[in-house]
């Protein structure tokens, strides 16, 4: 009997579902995977400030620190609710679908790095919505892989909480990570709409025109 | 009447002033440096201790895969 094994690309496949490993490899996956989410974050982050020197060393943590904190705030609430409301889920799978995708939202955002320093340093215009752009697209692309794993879990039989767990989770992420984003800031050298939180969308509806 | 009580402490609730939200934020960033920092330290001892686990189940999974095989082909031959 061979020794079941499963490679980083195996990790960024939906199709792919670790039914057959046990639940210690399970979890050191997801542990694995949300390591690598934080590389791929940090090699973002430097791109992204790479005009001001501090700027790109900062965001060496910064960003790793938005996304790791930004799940970890959101995971309790997710385990809670996929074990209370399921019947045989398993919140290993949960786990490791939610650390899978990180890794998917930030592997996108690894992948851009290249295109996104190139424009930060040749255009005033095109820098900071690209950047912004990248990081909705690596939001869009973490959120729906997440969905799917989490829907194709192998004891979610009950398909409105292998959707509705997973959609809370992302809501409460993303609060998290608004927030998170107004402490770490700033990230880019420009001024963005989320720099001061949730305050800032507040403030912004709140001044005259 | 719990409701109405809430809604009108929520109106009336001074936000805090700045000097008072940058001092919480100050603290807000040491504590979410210091999370970071353990649970990544956390994931990465969790990560090795979970690899050596795993493969002790998998190694036993074979084991046990092993000697079923053998089980079967004595009995196999107890047959013939």
């Amino acid at each position: 009997m061979e020794r079941p094994t499963a490679t980083f690309f195996d990790l960024i496949r939906t199709q792919r579902t670790f039914e057959e490993l046990p639940k210690a490899r399970k979890l050191q996956l997801a542990a694995m995977a949300t390591l690598g989410a934080l590389v791929f974050a940090a090699l973002w982050g430097a791109a992204a400030g790479s005009c001001v020197a501090t700027l790109a060393l900062g965001n060496l943590i910064k960003v790793p620190i938005v996304v790791l904190l930004s799940a970890v705030a959101a995971a309790p609430l997710g385990v809670v609710a996929w074990k209370l409301l399921g019947e045989d889920t398993s919140a290993t799978d949960l786990l490791l679908a939610h650390a899978r995708s990180l890794l998917c939202g930030s592997l996108l955002l690894g992948t851009l790095v290249p295109i996104v320093a190139l424009y930060y340093h040749s255009s005033a215009f095109a820098g900071p919505l690209l950047a912004d752009g990248t990081v909705l697209l690596s939001l869009l692309l973490g959120g729906a892989v997440f969905l799917r794993l989490a829907w194709r879990a192998p004891g979610a039989k009950n398909k409105v909480v292998g959707a509705v767990v997973p959609g809370v989770v992302l809501a409460v992420q993303a609060a998290a990570m608004l927030q998170l984003v107004a402490l770490a800031s700033p990230i880019l050298p420009d001024p963005t709409m989320f720099r001061r939180g949730v305050d800032g969308f507040v403030t912004s509806a709140a001044e005259p025109r | 009447m719990i409701a109405a009580l809430a809604l009108v402490a929520a109106l009336d609730a001074a936000p805090a002033d700045d000097a008072t939200v940058a001092s919480r934020m100050q603290s807000a960033r040491i504590a979410s440096a210091v999370t970071f920092v353990v649970v990544v330290v956390g994931l990465g001892l969790g990560a090795r201790a979970l690899s050596r686990r795993a493969r002790k189940v998998e190694d036993e999974e074979r084991l046990a895969a092993a000697f079923r095989e053998i089980d079967e082909d004595l009995s196999k031959e107890k047959g013939k």
